[in-house]
């Protein structure tokens, strides 16, 4: 071998090296591990736990959190799915997501697997204990969740992105007076749940139609639908989307698909209470009082779970300057019709979705000490 | 010297003053053939089997086309008075014939006339030398061009009620006709993609309202049906984002695209538009007097109505048709939206809620369906 042979296969060694050491250091390109963390709730104790120990007296309630940890973060925020769904969706197993975007943008993330969903408390644990989870109550644990990030991270700007009903929470914490925010994304999120559309008022009564305590998204796609329906779609093309990739739609089914339950399903159906229409309601009077941070509203005129009349603020008679609404659709230069689920798993929502809501993330008012925080109190 | 050079600089600009002119007269000469063309390559025929032409007080002539009701039919007892929406025509509600919601509700039994407001269709056009121009108003339709065609039509019925079926701003202008001369000559209304006001769900449509009073400026009239005539071979697919805010091109096919380019689209007076970007800033749509609000005054109105609205409809969004039912005091109102998640084959946009492909199949018997359990 010549010695200039040498120096080539040397230098092709010494690029390959730099260029794994450079995968190693680079955040965007190496896996990212979420670290799990237990919102247990007792009573109306809460506190955040590394691992669930064994409950005394008062039988106990957790939430499964999930850390994104990152060195000098911009702020911190905090994902909130919606109805059916857990946590991956925010960062779906093998594809990744909004949470994986967001974080890589330099932020402290956390996604929250709600009650019911995921690694959560959810129905069967305790077998003489149904899942009771309402709208009332999802908002409760998130208003204690973002209670607990907030004394966690006293100087970080605090972010709340919600889909959905995990979107209603997040209103419902700040029209109850939380004023923790920051910011607030919401995505496809009710305002209202009156005016619902007929393929979602089916889906709040299939418990009752199945007699079963829960169902779930994977249950339902084999449901055949009402000839009403003008098409064999069902349940998954009407209110999710009929346009995810194969891969996608199969990690949604394996990670994603979570239980509904029917207590949840009847609070949605008691709220919107058969009206024909959206209107104003005690929610958006109470937003309309209270001190509001920035709030990106996100919506789309084909998601048929959460349709933009119950979504748009400036629809429901609320105008307030912290509201910046966007509807996603072609007409609005988008790339395509989204349904609500399509928001955040369709492969074109990181081009017309995520980057709307990185920029806006970075255009908030920033805290002036996040730079020297060190962020992470590990108790 | 210096004359020499201010000669030659005096030649050039000459020179290029005439070359301007000369481009802009050839520009206006290929645009009016094409325009010419558009009407003979995508060719229309007409069902109407008359047109009346009935006079405003200030002296426009409104043409009313007639289409009889089928003798087959059952006896009906209203006619069904159509109107179409801002910058259109006829051809609006009858473009072919299957997508001919008067030829539809004809074969119901029910006599049916299809109003051309001024300046559009056969109705009176300003032309160059006419005394008559295009400084005309939201109001004018409907304090001259309504009243006008519908006493006419009431008049030739027993009740003198009229069932109105209104398009976009079409049926914009009864909202207003009801509140400022009443309804005794209405026995319903069936308000297609009509909002109560503009809204701002669109913000490139937002973005262009800056723009738009331009034509104000330049001219007394948008040359929207020009512009539009010119582009129909090209109207199919979508090549520009607005496009999409007035169909849902999965619900379109090629051929409708370009006939309605081509026959349904009329220039707008710019007096009208500067209203509606004014409705746009302020969140209501008044008079041009800016005393009467016709956003705030649909309270009045009780007359039974029916609101229909696409999903993907981005001038007559869904959520701004819910305010208008919400805000009539009718005891008798009914409101659709014509979405996939309620059961229909397509998110409709705002066109083709009348032109759509499968407007015939479910709009157009729905329609028909609300007028003769109101007849």
């Amino acid at each position: 071998m010549t010695e200039s042979c040498r120096g080539r296969i040397g230098l092709v060694c010494a690029l390959i090296v730099a260029c794994g050491a450079m995968v190693s250091c680079v955040p965007s390109l190496s896996k990212i591990r979420p670290r799990r963390l237990y919102l247990v709730m007792k009573g109306d104790d809460a506190q955040l736990e590394t691992r669930l120990g064994a409950a005394s007296g008062e039988p106990a309630r957790w939430l499964a959190l999930y850390e994104y940890p990152m060195r000098q973060p911009r702020g911190v925020v905090v994902f909130v799915h919606g109805l059916g769904t857990n946590a991956q969706v925010w960062d779906l197993p093998g594809i990744g997501g909004l949470a994986t975007v967001v974080w890589r943008s330099g932020y402290l993330v956390y996604t929250v697997d709600m009650q019911g969903a995921g690694d959560s408390w959810r129905e069967g644990i305790f077998a003489d204990r149904p899942d009771d989870s309402t709208v009332p109550l999802w908002s409760r644990h998130v208003e204690l969740v973002l209670d607990q990030l907030a004394a966690r991270h006293p100087d970080l700007p605090l972010v709340g992105v919600g889909h959905g009903i995990g979107g209603t929470a997040l209103y419902q914490a700040l029209g109850s007076g939380f004023d923790g925010l920051s910011g607030l994304v919401t995505i496809g999120a009710p305002l209202d749940f009156g005016g619902a559309t007929r393929a979602f008022d089916l889906l709040l009564t299939m418990p009752d139609r199945l007699g079963l305590p829960t169902v779930a998204w994977r249950q339902l796609a084999g449901v055949q639908l009402p000839p009403q329906f003008a098409t064999s779609r069902g349940f998954e093309g009407l209110l999710l989307s009929e346009q995810l990739p194969d891969d996608v739609r199969r990690a949604f089914y394996r990670s994603v698909s979570s239980n509904m339950s029917r207590s949840l399903l009847r609070s949605i159906r008691q709220q919107g209470s058969g009206r024909e229409v959206a209107t104003r309601n005690a929610l958006v009077d109470a937003l309309g009082k209270s001190k509001l941070p920035p709030i990106l509203m996100l919506t789309a005129p084909s998601d048929g779970t959460a349709p933009p009349w119950q979504c748009d603020p400036a629809g429901l008679g609320l105008r307030r300057s912290e509201f910046e609404r966007r509807y996603l659709t072609q007409s609005n230069g988008d790339s395509m019709e989204y349904n609500h689920l399509d928001l955040l798993l369709h492969p074109r929502a990181r081009r017309d979705v995520y980057p709307l809501i990185v920029s806006w993330l970075r255009e908030l008012p920033q805290s002036s000490d996040a730079q020297l925080s060190q962020v992470v109190r590990y108790p | 010297m210096q004359e020499g050079r201010l000669q030659k600089q005096s030649h050039r600009s000459r020179r290029a003053f005439v070359a301007a002119a000369l481009a802009l007269s050839l520009s206006a000469i290929v645009g009016s053939s094409v325009v010419g063309c558009a009407h003979l390559l995508f060719p229309l025929e007409e069902r109407a089997t008359e047109v009346i032409y009935v006079e405003t007080e200030d002296g426009w002539r409104i043409a009313l086309h007639h289409f009889p009701a089928a003798d087959s039919a059952p006896k009906r007892r209203h006619p069904v008075l159509v109107c179409h929406g801002i910058t259109s025509n006829r051809h609006n509600w009858d473009l072919t014939e299957r997508l001919s919601f008067p030829t539809h509700i004809a074969k119901q039994g029910f006599d049916t006339w299809v109003m051309e407001l001024r300046g559009s269709g056969l109705s009176t056009k300003p032309g160059w030398f006419d005394e008559r121009n295009w400084n005309y108003n939201f109001d004018d339709y409907v304090l001259q061009d309504l009243p006008t065609a519908i006493d006419f039509v009431a008049s030739l019925t027993q009740t003198g009620k009229v069932h109105w079926v209104g398009h976009s701003m079409g049926s914009m202008i009864v909202y207003a006709y009801l509140q400022r001369l009443g309804e005794e000559k209405i026995q319903s209304v069936t308000a297609v993609g009509a909002p109560p006001r503009v809204f701002d769900s669109n913000h490139l449509l937002t973005g262009s309202y800056e723009l738009l009073p331009l034509a104000d400026w330049v001219y007394d009239e948008l040359p929207s049906g020009f512009v539009t005539a010119l582009a129909a071979p090209f109207s199919y697919p979508a090549f520009i984002p607005l496009a999409h805010m007035f169909w849902n091109y999965d619900n379109v096919s090629p051929q409708t695209a370009r006939l309605a380019a081509a026959h349904a689209v009329e220039n707008l007076s710019a007096t009208v538009l500067v209203q509606f970007v004014a409705s746009a800033r302020s969140g209501f749509m008044t008079s041009v007097d800016g005393i009467h609000n016709y956003s705030h005054g649909l309270g009045s109105i009780t007359v039974p109505i029916f609101f229909v609205a696409g999903a993907l409809d981005q001038l007559a969004p869904p959520v701004v048709m819910m305010e208008a039912f919400s805000s009539v005091s009718s005891s008798d109102k009914r409101i659709e939206v014509l979405s996939r998640a309620n059961g229909y084959a397509h998110d409709y946009g705002h066109v083709d809620l009348v032109l759509g492909d499968t407007a015939p199949d479910e709009v157009y018997p729905m329609l028909a369906r609300w007028v003769v359990e109101h007849d």
